[in-house]
C-alpha cells in the first residue's frame, strides 16, 4: 500500500494502459515487420554473438537492409522459412500461421551452427551509434533460445523503455503545469494513446531509447532553469544528452537546447539583471552570440559548408511549411511537406507504411490539430500570468522544439543535396519530441472553463483511445484478416 | 466536473463503438486460410507450364480451414487447357481439376476437401493440353520457401498460391482463430491465455483505466466536487453550464 502511495494513482493507471497496449502491439505484429527491424536486430546480434561493435568499422560493407547477406544466416533462414521477408510491406501476404510452418522453419533452423549467427555483413543501420544496441544485448542474452525468443525479448525491452518515457512525460508536465494532476494526466495519456508511437516503440529500434533519453533531457532542462544549474543537474543533463547522441544522430539537435537551458539557469541564478542599459549589455551579447553560433552551425551542417546553398535551404524550409513566395523556385527533392510529416506520418501510418488511416480520418485529425492549436493560443492568453511566472520553462521547451526540428530539417536538406529522391524527414522522427505533444494537448484543453473542460477532456480521451484501437485494428486486419 | 468528464468519454466511446468499431469488426471479408506463396512486391514473373512437365512445389501448408485454392495464370497464346492440381502429403491426397478456358491474368480456383488438421503438402500443377501457359510467380523478396520445380530443376521462383475459406467472414467470427494464429513464431510464453487477457484488457480495460485516471486526477486536484454556488448571485445560462 505504501508503495502505490508514492506513485500517483493516475500515473499508475496510465502506465498500466501503456503496458497493455505495448504487449498487445508487441505480440500481435509478426517478427521483423517494423521499419529496418531486421537490420536493427542484426546490429544487436553482431554485438552479442560476434562480439563486434560495427559502428564506424571500415572493414564492414554496407548493403541494402533487404539484401540477404546484410544479416546473419540465422536471420536469412527466418526470412525465408518463417515467411517473414515475403510478408514485409506486402499486403498480398499473410504470416505463416500454423504450427506446421513452425516445424518446417525449425527443421531448417536446426541445421545452423554458432557461426551462422555472426556472419551478417551489415547495412546503413551499422552507421548508428551503438548505445541502444549495447544495452539491448542484455535482454538478448537473458532471453537466449530461438531467433524469435531473442527478437521478442528486444521488443519487450522497448516496451520497458516506453514506460520510462511516459513516466518522464508525467514529470515534465508536473514542472510546466505546477503538479496539476489533471493536466499531468492529460499530457501523459496523450502520449500513451498515440497510435504511431505504440507501433514504432514495439519494434526493435533505437528510436525508443532516443525518445526516452530526449524526454529525460527535456525534464532535466526544466529542472536546470527552475532550480538553478547545480553540478548534479548539469552533469545529469549533459550525460543524458550525450547518451542520446550515442543512441541516434538525430539527438544532436538536443545539444543547443541543453546549453540554452544551462545558460538560462545560470543567468537566472545570478539574480535579475539590474535596470539600466549597461547592465543589460552583458546579458544580451552572449545570448545573441549564442544564437548566431547555433544558426551558423546549423547552416554549415545543412549546406555541407557550401554557404552558396543557404538560399536553397531557406527556400526548402519555407516551402516545407508555407506556400512559395513570389520568385521562389521549387525546393530541392520530391514533394514532401508539413502535411506528410506532421499529419500522415506522425498520426497515421503503421508497420512498413502499408497500413494507414483512411483519408477521412486523417482529415478529421487535421481539423482536431488546428482546433487544438487555436485552443493553445487561447490557453496561453487565458493563463498568461501563470505562463509569465513559468516563462523560463516555457522558453526552454519552445527552444528545444524549434531547434530540434530545425536540426531535423538541416539533416534532411544535407541528405537531399546528396540524394534528392529521399525526403529523409518523417513523422517517426518527431516522436523524439512526443512529450511536447502531450504538453500541448493538455495545455490546449486548459483553455476551456470548468465543466466544459471536463466534458471535452473526457471526450478527447475517448477519441484518442478510439484512434489507438483503430490503428491496432487496422494492423491486425492487415496481418490476420 | 468529474461527471462531465465521464459523460464526455462515454458519449465518444459509445458513438465510436457504434459507428466505427462495430462496422469494422463485423464487415464480411474474403478470408485466406493460408498463403504459402504471396504475390510479388516489385517484380512479376511466370513459371512455364506445358503438357508433360508439371510444376511442383513443396513445404506448402494446407490449413485446416482451406476449402479452395487459387493461383493466377498467364495465357498469351489463348485460353488455358484443362489443369490438374494434386495436393499430396501428410496423409492428404487430392487432385482437383480446373476446366479449360481461363483467360490471361485470371485466377485459377478449385474447391478441395478441408484437411482434418493443418498438413504440409506438395502441390503439383499439370497441364492437360495446349497451349503453353505461365503461372504468375515471385522472383523478388516476396519469393517464398516453396520454389517451383520443373522436371527436377529448381526455377528459383515461387508460384503465387493461396488457400481460401469457402465464404467470407467478419473479424469477430475469426477472433479465436486469429488469437491462435498470433501464437505462431512467438516465444513459448505467448499462448492463447495471455493473448486473450491482453485483448480484453486492451478493448475494455484501457478506456476504463484512462478515464478513471483523469477522474482520479480531478479528485486529487480537488476539482471533483461541486463548486459552492452563491444562490443570490445572478448567473448567465452559460455560466450556469460551465461552473
Amino acid at each position: 500500500m505504501r508503495r502505490s502511495r508514492r506513485i500517483p494513482l493516475p500515473l499508475l493507471a496510465v502506465l498500466a494502459v501503456v503496458l497493455v497496449e505495448g504487449l498487445a502491439w508487441t505480440f500481435a505484429v509478426p517478427a521483423l515487420q517494423g521499419a529496418d527491424e531486421g537490420a536493427h536486430f542484426s546490429y544487436v546480434q553482431k554485438v552479442a554473438d560476434a562480439h563486434d561493435i560495427p559502428w564506424r568499422d571500415p572493414k564492414l560493407g554496407y548493403l541494402e537492409p533487404g539484401y540477404p547477406p546484410s544479416v546473419s544466416t540465422e536471420q536469412q533462414i527466418a526470412w525465408l522459412w518463417a515467411g517473414l521477408e515475403p510478408l514485409r510491406g506486402n499486403r498480398a501476404a499473410r504470416p505463416l500461421w500454423t504450427h506446421e510452418d513452425e516445424r518446417i522453419w525449425a527443421r531448417e533452423n536446426a541445421k545452423l551452427t554458432d557461426e551462422d549467427r555472426k556472419d551478417g555483413v551489415g547495412s546503413r543501420v551499422f552507421d548508428n551509434p551503438p548505445l541502444y544496441y549495447l544495452t539491448a544485448v542484455v535482454p538478448y542474452e537473458i532471453a537466449g533460445g530461438t531467433f524469435f525468443d531473442r527478437l521478442y525479448a528486444l521488443r519487450l525491452y522497448n516496451v520497458a523503455l516506453l514506460l520510462a518515457a511516459v513516466a518522464l512525460t508525467w514529470l515534465l508536465a508536473g514542472e510546466l503545469f505546477g503538479r496539476r494532476r489533471e493536466l499531468q494526466t492529460l499530457a501523459t495519456a496523450a502520449v500513451a494513446l498515440h497510435p504511431v508511437l505504440l507501433d514504432v516503440a514495439t519494434r526493435v529500434t533505437p528510436d525508443v531509447l532516443l525518445l526516452t533519453l530526449a524526454a529525460a533531457a527535456l525534464y532535466l532542462m526544466t529542472l536546470v532553469v527552475k532550480r538553478g544549474p547545480s553540478w548534479k543537474l548539469v552533469g545529469g543533463l549533459l550525460a543524458v544528452v550525450a547518451a542520446a547522441c550515442f543512441t541516434q544522430g538525430r539527438a544532436l539537435g538536443l545539444i543547443a537546447p541543453a546549453l540554452f537551458a544551462i545558460g538560462l539557469g545560470w543567468w537566472r541564478s545570478r539574480g535579475s539583471p539590474r535596470p539600466g542599459l549597461l547592465a543589460r549589455i552583458p546579458a544580451v551579447v552572449p545570448w545573441t552570440a549564442g544564437a548566431i553560433v547555433v544558426l551558423v552551425v546549423l547552416a554549415a551542417y545543412a549546406t555541407r559548408f557550401d554557404f552558396g546553398e543557404l538560399a536553397g535551404f531557406w527556400s526548402y524550409l519555407w516551402q516545407f511549411y508555407l506556400p512559395p513566395l513570389p520568385g521562389m523556385s521549387d525546393p530541392i527533392g520530391v514533394s514532401w511537406d508539413v502535411e506528410n510529416v506532421y499529419l500522415n506520418r506522425f498520426f497515421g501510418t503503421f508497420v512498413q507504411f502499408e497500413v494507414a488511416f483512411p483519408q477521412d480520418l486523417l482529415d478529421a485529425i487535421r481539423i482536431a490539430v488546428w482546433l487544438g492549436l487555436a485552443l493553445l493560443v487561447v490557453s496561453a492568453w487565458r493563463h498568461r500570468r501563470v505562463l509569465w511566472e513559468r516563462r523560463d520553462v516555457v522558453a526552454v521547451l519552445l527552444v528545444a522544439f524549434v531547434l530540434s526540428v530545425l536540426a531535423l530539417h538541416a539533416a534532411a536538406f544535407r541528405s537531399l543535396l546528396g540524394n534528392p529522391a529521399d525526403p529523409v524527414i518523417t513523422g517517426r522522427y518527431l516522436l523524439m519530441l512526443i512529450p511536447l505533444f502531450g504538453l500541448a494537448v493538455a495545455a490546449a484543453v486548459a483553455a476551456l472553463p470548468g465543466r466544459v473542460r471536463g466534458f471535452a477532456a473526457g471526450g478527447l480521451l475517448g477519441a484518442m483511445f478510439l484512434l489507438q484501437l483503430s490503428a491496432f485494428g487496422l494492423v491486425v486486419e492487415r496481418f490476420y484478416a | 466536473m468529474r461527471r462531465a468528464a465521464i459523460a464526455g468519454a462515454v458519449l465518444v466511446l459509445v458513438l465510436g463503438f457504434v459507428f466505427v468499431v462495430r462496422p469494422f469488426v463485423s464487415e464480411q471479408r474474403p478470408t485466406p486460410a493460408s498463403i504459402p506463396s504471396p504475390a510479388s512486391v516489385t517484380k512479376i514473373d511466370t513459371v512455364p507450364l506445358q503438357r508433360g512437365h508439371p510444376v511442383c512445389f513443396g513445404d506448402v501448408v494446407a490449413e485446416a480451414h482451406a476449402e479452395r485454392f487459387s493461383f493466377r495464370v498467364s495465357t498469351p497464346f489463348g485460353p488455358t487447357p484443362e489443369l490438374r492440381v494434386r495436393l499430396r502429403g501428410g496423409g492428404y491426397d487430392y487432385t482437383a481439376t480446373i476446366p479449360p478456358g481461363l483467360l490471361d491474368g485470371q485466377a485459377a480456383e478449385a474447391a478441395i476437401p478441408a484437411p482434418l488438421v493443418d498438413v504440409p503438402v506438395e502441390v503439383c500443377i499439370s497441364s492437360r493440353g495446349e497451349p503453353l501457359i505461365g503461372l504468375y510467380a515471385a522472383v523478388d523478396r516476396a519469393r517464398s520457401r516453396s520454389k517451383a520445380i520443373i522436371d527436377g530443376e529448381n526455377t528459383d521462383k515461387s508460384v503465387w498460391f493461396q488457400f481460401m475459406e469457402p465464404r467470407w467472414h467478419a473479424i469477430t467470427e475469426r477472433l479465436a482463430l486469429t488469437i491462435d494464429r498470433m501464437t505462431v513464431f512467438r516465444p513459448g510464453y505467448v499462448g492463447r491465455v495471455l493473448l486473450w487477457i491482453l485483448a480484453v484488457l486492451f478493448v475494455v480495460g484501457t478506456p476504463i483505466a484512462i478515464v478513471w485516471a483523469y477522474v482520479r486526477a480531478l479528485r486529487d486536484d480537488g476539482l471533483g466536487g461541486a463548486p459552492p454556488i452563491d444562490v443570490n448571485q445572478r448567473r448567465s445560462r452559460w455560466r450556469r453550464f460551465v461552473d
